[in-house]
């Protein structure tokens, strides 16, 4: 993990495990915008997901002792994502089944219904990334959260697998699943795939 | 790994290095034959750069608790410092209620005083009036004064035998007033101590104080 071979990190975590209240302080502004929009693209952004980063913030410093993983921005973003998940999942009236699916079982690939921009062209587009972020939130959370632990934050499979507490092979289907449902949704709105 | 023999579902792990060395090559080469999963990998790709690009939301306040400002005795501070808001409530109360005890068995033994030397004195004088009608005929009949005398110092006086029964008498009732009225003092001078311990109005400002300051490290703890 990168944040761990800096040794003014590692320096700040070792305080702040020992109680140094302004090194924890110094760790969490570091990673303060990150949790908020992971937060935010998982309950929305807005006040809720504001109490989630900072009520994750006031559970880490509480546990900060037992903290003895090789990442704390994982360990943060652990924190942050449980939390975020059970909100959203409180939040809804009608528990949903947590449905698994198979790893074999493919995604279904929505076909183009009218030709449009490709994909490629639009990452600049202020446009095109409101249609992004309008399609994640149709993808369920779980599938969510590790699509922007992986294409947001940069976590590898292994430790988004920690941080979400699931199978590193779950984790590989979650977010090709993410991306597929993504990929759909901007197919249906009339985007173009690069190879239609 | 495949689908059909297309390894669609570990798309995302090749584009993400995340496969395993045997599971990549064998990708590797479908994708050299397959120009429908290179046009699917590429649409991925296009997904992830998409995501990655997508503008940050931005908190509307600071996150960060501020535990770097909240001293560690804070908590501890303010349960004592409610302990003994409390307490100081309970001293008031206390204090307020013995003094107006003591304030009213003062005003009873004072009350209760003048009866008593009242009835030392009348049990005193009745004797020297019996004595004084009794004594003008014959001085050999002073039985009844001398026992009056003595009835007198039952109740406490040192009448000396042998002295003017008139005399004797009268003195009796007038040591009863003296010794009542001391006593009354007596019983105040013992209930004053108590009630003078603290002015009750001190622990009920202490109260106060000790309450806000508790009220304001609650705060200040909530805040962090």
């Amino acid at each position: 993990m990168k944040s761990e071979v800096d040794p003014e990190l590692a320096g700040l975590i070792t305080r702040a495990r020992t109680g140094d209240s302004r090194a924890f302080d110094d760790l969490a502004r570091r990673e303060e915008r990150a949790l908020y929009r992971h937060a935010a693209r998982i309950v929305g952004p807005g006040p809720d997901a504001e109490d989630v980063v900072q009520d994750a913030f006031l559970s880490a410093w509480r546990s900060i002792r037992s903290f003895e993983g090789t990442s704390f921005r994982a360990w943060l973003f652990r924190i942050v994502t449980n939390r975020a998940l059970d909100r959203v999942r409180s939040r809804k009236r009608r528990p949903e089944l947590p449905l698994e699916p198979a790893d074999d079982e493919e995604a279904t690939w929505a076909e183009p219904a009218s030709p449009g921009p490709e994909l490629a062209d639009l990452a600049a587009s202020r446009e095109a990334r409101q249609a992004v972020e309008e399609a994640l939130k149709l993808v369920p959370e779980e599938q969510r959260a590790a699509l922007l632990l992986r294409d947001v934050e940069g976590f590898a499979y292994e430790e988004i697998a920690l941080i979400t507490g699931v199978e590193i092979g779950t984790v590989k289907s979650r977010i090709h699943r993410a991306r597929v449902a993504v990929r759909n949704t901007l197919i249906t709105r009339g985007w173009r795939g690069s190879g239609g | 790994m495949s689908t059909k023999g297309h390894p669609r579902a570990e798309l995302s792990a090749y584009l993400d290095d995340a496969l395993p060395v045997a599971e990549r090559s064998a990708v590797d080469s479908h994708l050299k034959t397959c120009d429908d999963c290179r046009a699917r990998l590429a649409e991925l790709r296009s997904v992830t750069l998409l995501i990655g690009a997508l503008a940050d939301p931005v908190p509307s306040r600071h996150l960060v608790p501020r535990v770097a400002a909240a001293p560690s005795w804070l908590a501890p501070l303010r349960t004592l410092t409610t302990l003994a808001s409390g307490i100081s409530v309970f001293l008031f109360i206390a204090s307020a209620l013995l003094t107006n005890v003591n304030q009213l068995a003062t005003t009873t033994s004072g009350q209760a005083a003048a009866p008593a030397a009242a009835r030392a004195a009348g049990s005193a004088t009745a004797p020297e009036r019996g004595v004084a009608g009794s004594s003008t005929p014959a001085s050999n009949q002073a039985q009844p004064a001398g026992s009056a005398a003595d009835s007198a110092k039952s109740q406490g006086t040192a009448a000396p035998t042998g002295a003017g029964f008139s005399v004797t008498a009268s003195a009796a009732p007038q040591d009863a007033i003296v010794r009542a009225d001391q006593n009354a003092q007596r019983d105040n001078a013992r209930t004053v101590p108590t009630t003078l311990g603290a002015n009750p109005w001190i622990w009920l400002a202490l109260a106060v104080i000790l309450g806000v300051i508790a009220i304001a490290l609650q705060r200040r703890l909530r805040s962090t």
